[in-house]
């Protein structure tokens, strides 16, 4: 354990008479918080997603590195110190963030760390009562709560601090911990929803996509905030003036904590300040009354995960009835090992939560990068316009933009927690192994990026009509060549055949630094052809011979080859 | 063959003359609709060597968790040592050890860490529990394993920890969920004369597992359930004379399998023939 474990396992273990009171064994409940708390800080947490160095290595650090990931999410909180124009203003979008903050990494937390079904077969066989499996539960959710608020609030207190002065530090610690239990409050309440309506199988999976929500947030979080800044009229609002911010919640805090702070109980202070105590705490009531025991009665669903999954394997078979992967795979590849891959790597990348952990989340900073770059970039006031000119740029430049997705998904394709797996490769009578990573390329290609090439085309052709269509072609075909030219010289592992580790990481640099140039130049040469249609046809054609020799060289890569 | 005598003799003379360590009486369980215990009883007496077996989703390891307190919705009675397990668990679960199947463990724990935890469950003082896994983590050849973490451990080696997990506080009953699960040929040697000498001491075991010539050697005492109904209940010369069989994979086949054996490998053997 490290000192601050320590520090407030000791904290909460000051009141153990009273514990011992109301019916728990002191010494059973030290043993699980110290085993649990050990166990949190050699985990991966929400905030970082194991990278390749950090998976052989012995993790020792991880509640450490949370805290530091809380205290850099909490600066993002400042920045809700300029909206607005008066105190409450600015707490109001301070707690509204906060919650949101909280509530999305207790979410992960929850369900990695603070539900262990593996506690059915280890803490509950032994003799040890409710109350002391139900205590050890709550202070292991109160202390990890505790690790990320206090890191999480700690610039935004500072900051409230230099702006408002020493009187406003207990109404702010009391708006700090109301609104964390009213977070903890939604967090069951959706908990309770994604129960209600999907099978606790899925609950993972969900949990999974909230993850990568989350992640992309926060990268847009960083980017768009200090640019809102900028916006006067968001800095110059009050949401005193607005009358239904009374219904607001994170209102009540902000206003209850103001008027703490200044003393001043006239208007609506005194009623915030009683419903910012009051509706916490009711809340958790409600929580620990209703949801708790039904939560444990799914939860204990989880556990008995057989019956689910074979009826989810009897719907993953009926369901392939109109886009049958094996017609796409016999539409781009030859029979043979070449099918099999691509067969094979189409449904490991859309069943494998692995996969699409790692590659998800670069779809949506594309998403944001994009977006910052039309707003941003020197030919906005053209797109405005309505030029034709810069409506295609901008076209183009999301498309080799693009090509970061494909990038991301290729790199990750030789990786799976399954590898041991890939025996079968091995074993099996494989003559060319460079048949199957074709195969698998091409489905990467068209699982990933048809869709994506599609949407843009369809985007290009409604915003600037047919002319367009000769050059995104020309663009997409070109994406789809350097992403063939990358995978024969990075993808040299069968699909789904390693394990994520260090290793990789040297030659790898250079390569992708050469894609980058290569992707730069194949840009520009694009640019300046852009107006002259014969050219853009005779550069398109070009690209398809070249992947297809590019292809005929993956498919001749031998054993040998072979990393 | 003379094993099996003097147990049956002593099988019986338990019958007659003790009260049953763990007494289960029309004991039902429900998952949903689905039926999957259906009034089971059994007696089983101090000492015996138990051997549950029974195909897979026959209901075993629902036993195994009504017994060790984990499930509490169920009908019937089950009592261990004259303690209503629903009404009692706590005190139910001080006299259990229990190894469970697939190595279920706190992985990132070291082994000392893990059983100091287990240990402090069950209200063993520090001293006691640091000496004895010392102890029997020396005998598994694992002194030198104590402080590393636990995810780089083979399977084998998780279930040597949880072996010592389940035996240290020397509880009177023991309940084995495959056990033998990973260990190699010479620790699953140790396990066996392990579990002998534990019932001769006056222990309580029962052993559920797949691994019929095992349990066959190890059980003096023999329960096979098939679709959540005990289908015989017998040492294994009762069970050999009843069914006229001599292997406990025959007798099992002969009681649970829907199809005869011989016909499934047949079945095997004709689809080479397209």
């Amino acid at each position: 354990m490290n000192p601050v474990d320590k520090f407030f396992l000791w904290f909460f273990m000051l009141p153990a008479s009273i514990y011992e009171k109301a019916g728990v064994d002191v010494l059973q409940l030290r043993a699980i918080l110290t085993a649990k708390l050990t166990m949190d800080n050699r985990r991966q947490t929400a905030f970082k997603r194991p990278n390749r160095n950090q998976e052989k290595k012995e993790i020792n650090k991880a509640t450490l590195g949370m805290m530091f990931g809380s205290f850099f999410m909490g600066l993002i909180l400042l920045f809700s110190f300029s909206f607005g124009v008066d105190l409450i203003t600015k707490l109001t979008f301070f707690t509204t963030m906060f919650i949101f903050i909280m509530c999305i990494t207790l979410i992960t937390d929850f369900t990695s760390v603070l539900i262990d079904v593996r506690d059915n077969f280890i803490i509950l066989p032994k003799p040890i009562t409710d109350a002391t499996f139900v205590a050890s539960r709550l202070l292991h959710i109160t202390i990890r709560t505790f690790l990320i608020i206090v890191p999480l609030t700690l610039p935004g207190f500072i900051g409230v601090v230099v702006m408002e002065g020493i009187s406003v530090v207990l109404p702010f610690m009391l708006m700090v911990l109301m609104s964390s239990l009213f977070s903890i409050f939604l967090i069951n309440a959706v908990y309770i929803l994604i129960l209600k309506i999907t099978t606790p199988s899925k609950f993972q999976t969900i949990i999974s996509y909230i993850q990568i929500g989350f992640t992309i947030l926060i990268f847009a979080g960083y980017q768009i905030l200090p640019r809102l800044r900028e916006n006067s009229a968001i800095a110059h609002t009050s949401l005193k003036d607005l009358s239904y911010i009374q219904y607001y919640p994170p209102y009540w805090f902000a206003d209850g904590c103001q008027a703490l702070a200044k003393m001043d109980f006239s208007g609506s202070g005194l009623v915030s300040l009683i419903l910012a105590i009051l509706v916490p705490i009711v809340s958790i009531w409600v929580v620990i009354r209703f949801f708790a025991p039904s939560f444990n009665r799914k939860l204990s669903l989880i556990t008995a995960r057989t019956e689910e999954q074979s009826k989810a394997a009897v719907k993953t078979r009926k369901k392939t009835s109109f886009f049958r992967p094996e017609k796409l795979a016999a539409l781009f590849t030859k029979t043979g090992s070449e099918y099999m891959g691509f067969l094979f790597s189409w449904r490991m990348m859309g069943r494998s939560r692995d996969f699409k952990m790692k590659v998800y989340p670069s779809f949506g900073m594309i998403l944001v990068i994009g977006i910052m770059f039309i707003f941003k970039a020197p030919w906005s006031g053209s797109i405005a316009s309505g030029s034709v000119n810069g409506m295609l740029i901008m076209m183009l430049a999301f498309v080799y933009l693009s090509s970061l997705l494909l990038t991301a998904a290729l790199t990750n394709l030789p990786y799976s927690e399954k590898y041991k797996a890939s025996w079968i490769f091995y074993s099996a009578p494989v003559e060319s192994p460079g048949k199957v990573i074709c195969g698998a390329v091409k489905s990467v290609m068209v699982s990933i990026y048809f869709p994506i090439a599609l949407i843009l085309l369809v985007v290009g052709l409604v915003l600037s009509g047919p002319g367009i269509l000769p050059n995104m072609l020309l663009g997409v075909i070109n994406v789809l060549l350097i992403g063939a030219v990358n995978a024969y010289l990075t993808v040299r592992k069968l699909p789904f055949s390693s394990i994520l580790d260090g290793s990789a990481n040297g030659g790898t640099f250079l390569k992708s630094m050469l894609l980058m140039i290569l992707l730069g130049v194949v840009g520009v040469i694009h640019w300046v052809i852009s107006g002259y249609i014969w050219a853009v046809i005779s550069l398109l054609l070009l690209s398809l011979l070249l992947i297809w020799i590019i292809f005929n060289e993956i498919k001749a890569l031998s054993w040998d080859k072979l990393s | 063959m003379r094993k099996f005598d003097s147990t049956k003799n002593l099988y019986n003379i338990n019958r007659y003359r003790m009260e049953p360590i763990i007494r289960i009486q029309n004991l039902n369980k429900f998952y949903g609709s689905k039926h999957v215990l259906k009034d089971i009883s059994i007696d089983i007496y101090p000492g015996q060597v138990i051997g549950y077996i029974g195909p897979n989703g026959a209901g075993k390891s629902t036993t195994v968790k009504i017994i060790c307190g984990l499930l509490s919705d169920f009908t019937g009675e089950v009592m261990v040592k004259g303690i209503d397990i629903r009404k009692n668990p706590v005190d139910v679960k001080a006299m259990i050890g229990y190894v469970p199947e697939m190595a279920e463990l706190y992985d990132v724990l070291t082994p000392n860490e893990f059983l100091s935890l287990m240990g402090a469950l069950y209200k063993m003082p520090q001293e006691l529990i640091t000496e004895r896994t010392t102890r029997m983590m020396d005998a598994f050849g694992m002194a030198g394993n104590m402080d590393q973490r636990m995810d780089s451990f083979s399977k084998g080696m998780k279930q040597k920890v949880l072996i010592t997990s389940g035996l240290m506080h020397n509880p009177e009953v023991i309940i084995l969920d495959e056990p033998l699960s990973g260990l190699d040929a010479n620790s699953v040697i140790i396990v066996k004369e392990l579990i002998s000498k534990l019932a001769q001491s006056g222990k309580t075991i029962f052993y559920s597992s797949h691994m019929m010539d095992v349990v066959e050697k190890v059980s003096d005492r023999i329960v096979l359930i098939n679709e959540g109904k005990v289908v015989a209940d017998g040492s294994f010369e009762e069970l050999k004379q009843n069914q006229d069989k001599n292997s406990l994979e025959q007798i099992f086949a002969q009681l649970t399998a829907s199809q005869s054996m011989h016909e499934a490998s047949d079945r095997l053997m004709n689809a080479f023939d397209i």
